[in-house]
């Protein structure tokens, strides 16, 4: 249940706005809200699920610091890259049986430099988490 | 695959709902999203468009009766 919120910017086109909102157990969001009868920025209201959004905040008791969500998102890159290193291989594999050897050798050089990459990703990580 | 932002109505810097996107689940009128720190936003609406190749997805909002 939203208690409270401030607009961020004036009304927009379908009546919609981003606003900055406080959830009874302290929690701040940022998002855009759409309502029906919204023709002015500075009017104050409280809403809840049927304005069409909601928070479900069940999992923001411990907040996560910047640092930990840069380092989350870096980890996620980091695997996602080497997920995508396996796919381009497989790739590879697949010119070289399809008779394109030329092919094959240049995406395994692509291969290469992706694992390069990965690596430096991986050591930057490993001194986040130092 | 890869993580997405997810727009309401319509794609612009402002109408943002959600970054970093890893999961999205639609039950009885309601789009559930949740980002890689494990938030979830709930939102009255349905999914109208997702685009796996450029990480972006825009979600219908309901309109309060």
């Amino acid at each position: 249940m939203h208690i409270d919120h401030d607009h961020l910017g004036g009304p927009c086109q379908d009546n919609c706005h981003a606003h900055v909102h406080t959830h009874a157990d302290g929690t701040t969001h940022t998002h855009v809200h759409q309502h029906s009868d919204c023709e002015q920025v500075d009017h104050n209201h409280t809403h809840g699920q049927q304005d069409g959004c909601s928070h479900d905040c069940a999992n923001c008791a411990t907040p996560h610091t910047p640092m930990e969500e840069l380092t989350a998102l870096m980890r996620y890159m980091a695997g996602h890259n080497a997920a995508h290193t396996r796919e381009l291989a497989e790739l590879a594999k697949q010119l070289e049986q399809a008779g394109s050897h030329t092919a094959y050798e240049q995406v395994m050089a692509a291969v290469s430099d992706f694992e390069k990459g990965n690596l430096r990703l991986s050591a930057v990580l490993a001194s986040l988490d130092a | 695959m890869c993580l997405s932002t997810v727009y309401q109505d319509k794609m612009d810097s402002s109408s943002i709902l959600m970054k970093n996107v890893m999961r999205i689940e639609c039950h009885g009128g309601q789009v559930i999203l949740t980002d890689l720190m494990e938030r979830k936003l709930t939102i009255d609406g349905e999914l109208e468009q997702a685009n796996l190749v450029d990480g972006f997805v825009i979600v219908k909002t309901a309109v309060p009766a």
